[in-house]
């Protein structure tokens, strides 16, 4: 599952991976507000990217 | 918004300035096992202290800003592993690798299941049995560039009793 935005979603008891890259993002202190951009559940590109040293 | 099961979160890249923002976010997120803010300004500010304090809140955190937590076990391991062939190479150049941490990281982060003491051991019992579990039939690469502490450990107590064929043995020479 991959979503491309969440926003307004209910509690999500499945997401286990929250991935906000290179957004120009200043605060990340409302959470809920931010997770709009791309939820992964399993990660494979956490494994799969190597430009970044995770 | 609640994620009950979150175990990775990134904002790789952003202009995050506030570690008391960090902290706010990730107080519902007790099991948290990784956490990136590379190339935000609060990461450059960030230190020993700041570990444990998030580490106090998020008691299962292994990884930090790509570095391993005092608390890193086969999860974080599972990260520097790369397969090619069958033959297994294990890259933990500048993980920041606790083998030791210090008196007042321990006594913020006071539920650690170890004590200082006991560190080095347990750490090495961690990597050969990641080691034997995950690298068979061989090891073939193991860099340990950055972590000088730990490639010391390594090669007194964990590396000559490993159940698997270690391959390039001259590689941790190579890069100490």
């Amino acid at each position: 599952m991959i979503l491309e935005s969440i926003e307004g979603a209910e509690a999500d008891q499945e997401v286990t991976v929250v991935e906000i890259e290179n957004r120009a993002l200043g605060t990340i202190g409302i959470f809920g507000q931010v997770l709009a951009n791309m939820v992964h559940d399993a990660a494979p590109g956490f494994s799969d990217r190597k430009a970044h040293a995770y | 918004m609640q994620f009950p099961r979150l175990e990775k979160l990134s904002f790789w890249g952003n202009k995050v300035t506030s570690f008391q923002d960090v902290m706010q976010c990730i107080a519902s997120l007790p099991h948290l096992k990784a956490l990136w803010l590379n190339d935000n300004p609060v990461a450059a500010e960030m230190d020993d202290e700041s570990t444990a304090m998030i580490l106090s809140v998020c008691p299962n955190l292994e990884i930090l800003n790509s570095k391993f937590t005092p608390q890193y076990g086969p999860w974080a391991l599972s990260f520097t592993l790369t397969k090619v062939n069958h033959h297994a190479v294990l890259d933990l150049s500048d993980r920041r690798m606790y083998n030791r941490i210090t008196p007042s990281s321990l006594s913020r982060a006071s539920d650690l299941p170890y004590r200082s003491s006991d560190i080095r051991e347990w750490k090495a019992d961690v990597i050969r049995q990641f080691v034997e579990s995950h690298c068979k039939p061989s090891l073939w690469g193991l860099n340990l560039k950055g972590n000088p502490a730990l490639a010391e450990a390594l090669e007194v107590s964990v590396l000559p009793t490993l159940k698997v064929r270690i391959s390039s043995l001259e590689l941790i020479a190579a890069i100490r």
